[in-house]
């Protein structure tokens, strides 16, 4: 091999890229080459002081900043996150479940929303009205035993709720 | 199980901030080696580290595991560490950075900083190429094949650009030596 030959290469030799053929033909010219060995060293000591170098280290709350960047940045990536946790978790739980209890499963869903659905219908204003005049109550109870005398606002609205039709047709 | 990188970017892809956070907290110290050695700055090199793991969320749901995710971040790294350079007025790589040296002794040392901040010196005067090369070989310990990935040159190519890096280096060196 010759010299002009091994200097082309005498870089990936010292960075170990060569394969092992090569990089034997190139150690047994160095042998017998002193001038090669000198380029060689004078190689090894730039990438030696190349690589001492020193670099002060991270700065502090990089990461951080870079999160606080990322969240400012892409606000819907974390709720997407979240939405994407709830899906993947009940993939895993519907996979882990045999077959007819998948199916029960997913039947006790329908069900429990057609019903809710059923029941939704059938709550009337004057329903809605009763469970506000029982909220009344139950805030006006608390009232009662706090620092302050009852409540006005929760009397009066007793007093409003009870004395109005039940049916709100009926007020006119 | 801890996850790869791969995974985690992929994770990423679908909205997970926590594998976003693992993965800028397990390779920051890589992105600003790499900024902080070209560009010299440390506001600079921390722009570009942010903007380099944006980036990265941004491309996430593109993101396809063909390479590895360092190769993908030294990539996007070097890009941004170039054209911030490119824009940059021409003399400013005489600027060093005032970087505490560790190394002990008061007699060698000067001759020692001297030679380092010659060598200094003439890396920060290497065209981008060859200089990204030389960091990521000799800082981050990267194959010719990676950097070529990282930088989108062959690994023969890499081998030249080393080259020619090493020798503008040694010169300064003996130039050095002989003053």
């Amino acid at each position: 091999m010759k010299c002009d030959k091994v200097l082309d290469r005498l870089g990936a030799y010292a960075d170990g890229e060569l394969s092992r053929l090569q990089s034997r033909r190139i150690g047994r010219h160095l042998e017998g080459c002193s001038s090669c060995q000198v380029h060689l060293a004078g190689l090894r000591e730039v990438n030696r002081i190349v690589g001492e170098i020193p670099m002060p280290p991270v700065p502090e709350g990089l990461a951080l900043r870079v999160m606080a960047e990322a969240a400012r940045r892409a606000p819907g990536v974390e709720r997407l996150s979240l939405i994407d946790r709830g899906c993947e978790w009940l993939t895993q739980a519907l996979q882990a479940m045999s077959y007819p209890v998948r199916l029960a499963a997913c039947g006790t869903v329908i069900a429990a929303s057609l019903g809710g659905v059923l029941m939704a219908d059938r709550i009337t204003p004057a329903d809605r009205r009763y469970a506000d005049v029982v909220a009344a109550r139950e805030l006006d109870g608390v009232e009662w035993f706090g620092a302050a005398p009852p409540a006005s606002v929760a009397a009066a609205y007793l007093a409003a709720a009870s004395t109005s039709s039940p049916v709100e047709g009926d007020a006119r | 199980m801890k996850r790869t990188d791969e995974e985690r970017m992929q994770a990423v892809g679908k909205g997970d901030l926590d594998a976003f956070r693992d993965l800028v907290l397990a390779h920051q110290r890589s992105a600003w080696s790499v900024a902080f050695r070209f560009l010299h700055d440390p506001a600079e090199a921390e722009d570009v580290v942010q903007d380099a793991f944006l980036k990265i969320l941004d491309a996430a749901p593109r993101y396809r595991p063909t390479a590895g995710f360092r190769t993908y971040l030294y990539q996007v790294v070097s890009r941004l560490c170039i054209d911030r350079m490119e824009k940059k007025r021409p003399g400013y790589t005489d600027e060093l950075p005032d970087v505490a040296d560790p190394s002990p002794g008061p007699g060698e040392v000067f001759a020692s900083r001297q030679e380092e901040d010659a060598v200094r010196t003439a890396v920060d005067a290497l065209p981008p190429n060859q200089r990204i090369a030389l960091i990521l070989k000799h800082y981050e310990g990267l194959s010719y094949a990676e950097i070529g990935a990282a930088i989108g040159v062959t690994a023969k190519a890499v081998e030249g650009l080393l080259g020619r890096a090493r020798s503008v280096l040694q010169d300064r060196l003996a130039s050095l030596k002989k003053e």
